[in-house]
């Protein structure tokens, strides 16, 4: 196996290195894909199988889809080439950082980190799989400040004005329709399926969430295609309505419902009754992955103001 | 069992010698619609014979189906996006065509 | 040489070679995609640092799922910073074009 963590090292070094030296930006976005597909071995290479799933979904899928998005409604095509003194200077990270790199060399080691702390209070957690656990339950409150970044990011791009219009071109044929009808159930049930395995397997309400907004993006970028600019976009306008908006904020309320009543009740703020652990968690979870779904999907669509 | 893992392992080889067909179609074709075709085709007959190994080699129902559901969403997915891109690449043809008749 | 050793001495690479394309390249994509890059090295840090224990630590997972999220939000910020740059320097353009 040593020569497949070989192999991908030098790939994923080449395809990064690519991604940053070529000029032409489509191809640039296109290797940053492959980076994410490609992080996303690595992860399972480094047992960790729960981030891999967010990788695939988050950094291969959602970033690609923004950032075509952004090549289109900027009519990107190509940066200045690389001058000389930087293409010369290439070399200087891959030496300074297979230096860095050998210097860390001394610390590969075992160390058994927190694991053992993880796993001996495991059976009080509410739930099987460590780091579900770690996230709802030992590390609640950076995961309830996450969701809070998730909603500052919206905020943050709200702030900055309308958005560019889409410059899709309108397709010809019922392909995309069908296949969104297809799709989109589909991703929905299996970030349900996700989300309900994440108590004893790989999987909760990130990689859920990533899932669902998958489903909103590709609906929303269907029906860009079909319709054309001219129609309003029914998808973006239900992610933005009020109703749902309260569905945004869920994940975060849910985290704080649930821990003051953990202060109420004598658990310390943020701490679960033990025999009820279980079923808050789940509850959490739901909330948070409506919250990361829909924020990451508006993210992506954007409201829908335009330039005059 | 042994006879087995022989077979799993000739069928992830044939699937990846598909897999390298198809990409040095992309890479060496000359035009956007050959280049899809040498994709897809050899693509997914290359993953239908990886998952076959797979198959054989865990045995098991529940991983089968979910491998069965990997090649077909794979597949579908695999036609609807090179449709897609299709209909670009030949709009594309179409816009360059007519711009060398009027050059005419 | 085991599969931690090398992922972090891939995990330095990339990140000095998306500290490359930030500070090297013009681009303001080039830029993003180089913070990005520079990010997912600091990840491949903690998960290799996070294999040396059997199981594997659940701790830096946890963390680099966080983080992972977190990242995206940022990139879709910096992406729409960056198109308000663009419109702006289109604006200014066009209010130059037309004093002249």
């Amino acid at each position: 196996m040593i020569i497949v963590d070989l192999l991908l090292a030098l790939t994923i070094v080449l395809v990064a290195a690519r991604c940053l030296y070529t000029s032409n930006l489509a191809e640039s976005v296109v290797m940053f894909i492959v980076f994410g597909l490609l992080l996303s071995l690595v992860w399972v290479r480094l047992y960790a199988p729960d981030t891999a799933l967010a990788e695939v979904a988050i950094g291969a899928g959602l970033a690609g889809a923004l950032l075509l998005a952004t090549l289109s409604q900027l009519h990107l095509t190509h940066a200045a080439k690389a001058t000389a003194m930087a293409r010369i200077s290439l070399i200087i990270p891959v030496l300074l950082g297979g230096a860095l790199g050998v210097s860390l060399l001394s610390l590969v080691q075992p160390a058994p980190g927190l694991s053992d702390l993880v796993m001996n209070n495991i059976t009080q957690s509410g739930v099987e799989h460590p780091v579900t656990a770690v996230l709802l339950n030992y590390r609640a409150w950076d995961t309830a400040l996450e969701l809070a970044i998730l909603m500052w990011a919206w905020a943050a791009q709200r702030a900055l004005g309308p958005n560019l219009a889409w410059h899709g071109v309108r397709l010809q044929g019922l392909v995309l329709v069908y296949f969104s009808r297809l799709m989109v159930p589909l991703l929905a049930l299996v970030a349900g399926y996700v989300l309900w395995q994440g108590a004893y397997a790989p999987g909760g309400a990130f990689q859920a969430g990533a899932l669902l907004a998958t489903a909103f993006i590709l609906a929303f970028i269907v029906q860009q295609a079909q319709l054309g600019q001219a129609n309003p976009a029914v998808i973006r306008r239900f992610i933005h309505h009020w109703a749902v908006k309260l569905l945004w904020l869920g994940g975060l309320l849910a985290f704080f419902v649930v821990g003051l009543a953990g202060l109420l009740l004598g658990y310390g703020f943020m701490g679960y009754a033990p025999a009820y652990a279980g079923a808050l968690i789940l509850a959490i979870e739901i909330a948070a992955t409506f919250s990361i779904a829909l924020i990451l999907a508006a993210l992506f669509t954007g409201e829908g103001r335009r330039y005059e | 069992m042994f006879l087995i893992d022989i077979v799993a392992l000739l069928m992830v080889v044939i699937g990846l010698v598909f897999f390298v067909a198809g990409t040095l179609g992309l890479l060496r074709f000359t035009d956007d619609l050959t280049r899809l075709h040498a994709l897809t085709k050899a693509d997914n007959l290359g993953l239908g014979f990886v998952l076959l190994g797979m198959t054989l080699l865990f045995f098991n129902l529940l991983v089968m189906l979910k491998l069965l559901l990997i090649w077909v969403l794979v597949i579908i997915s695999a036609a609807t996006v090179s449709h897609v891109i299709g209909q670009r690449a030949y709009k594309q043809l179409l816009h360059r065509s007519e711009s060398q008749d009027d050059h005419r | 040489m085991n599969e931690i050793a090398i992922y972090l001495i891939t995990g330095s690479v990339l990140f000095c070679l998306g500290l490359w394309g930030v500070v090297m390249r013009e681009h303001l994509l080039h830029k993003i995609l180089g913070v990005n890059i520079m990010g997912s090295a600091a990840f491949m840090l903690f998960l290799a640092f996070a294999a040396r224990a059997e199981p594997a630590d659940a701790v830096p997972h946890a963390l680099v799922l966080t983080g992972i999220v977190v990242a995206i939000s940022a990139m879709a910020l910096a992406l729409a910073l960056m198109k308000r740059v663009a419109k702006e320097s289109e604006q200014h353009q066009a209010t130059l074009e037309d004093s002249q």
